[in-house]
């Protein structure tokens, strides 16, 4: 049986964020949506939120449903698409904050030579945007 | 010697650093320590997991507390 939360977090490893956020990515066939990815592993790394299955939301499976409707999300989208944004809205859900790679100046392409640099610039986005309360 | 403590300032990190600290005037190592609690350079650095632990620009350890003995091993270069 699947269950919200299957996914979700091991223990935090530094006690000095918060994981009542979920934090959820694309992770599609592309350099920005594995750099999406590996920003939300670093953010959950960071204590700053739990990352949470966007493709099951997208598929929209009950009891992810109920698990995004319970927590404020980050949604963190390769490109323009926006695949992650639109899962949640889809079942009714806005996320706090949502941050589109290629609109940090990162070129969507099928390399993934990705570098920590790109991973650090989508960090620093979310964590600025959380900061100023976007929504 | 440059260490570098990474994390933004818990209990944890606050904890590795003093390991560290005790570990290097142990061995009488001179080192320059620097705690680095800016979230958005921890990636830029090769962390991904807090705290994190650098020496000489190379990652050793993250997402744990090394023991003191383990301390010592890193500082000797060894992992």
């Amino acid at each position: 049986m699947i269950v919200a939360g299957c996914c979700a977090p091991s223990e935090p490893t530094c006690a000095c964020g918060t994981k009542d956020v979920l934090l959820l990515a694309c992770s599609g066939g592309s350099n920005v949506g594995q750099i999406a990815n590996d920003a939300a592993k670093a953010l959950d790394g960071y204590g700053q939120g739990s990352m949470y299955c966007a493709v099951a939301v997208g598929a929209q499976l009950p009891n992810f449903i109920n698990g995004v409707r319970e927590k404020p999300c980050v949604a963190i989208d390769g490109c323009p698409v926006a695949c992650v944004r639109k899962s949640l809205e889809n079942v009714g859900v806005k996320p706090v904050v949502h941050v589109v790679v290629t609109e940090l100046g990162i070129e969507k392409h099928h390399a993934f030579d990705h570098t920590n640099d790109d991973i650090a610039k989508v960090v620093g986005a979310v964590v600025d945007a959380l900061a100023a309360g976007q929504t | 010697m440059d260490v570098k403590i990474i994390g933004i300032g818990c209990s944890r990190c606050i904890e590795l650093e003093k390991r560290v600290i005790d570990t290097l005037a142990e061995l009488n190592i001179a080192a320059n320590v620097e705690h680095v609690t800016e979230l958005k350079k921890f990636a830029a650095l090769g962390i991904f997991m807090t705290p994190g632990l650098v020496i000489d620009g190379k990652v050793v350890s993250q997402g744990k507390i090394p023991s003191k003995d383990e301390i010592k091993k890193l500082l000797a270069g060894g992992k």
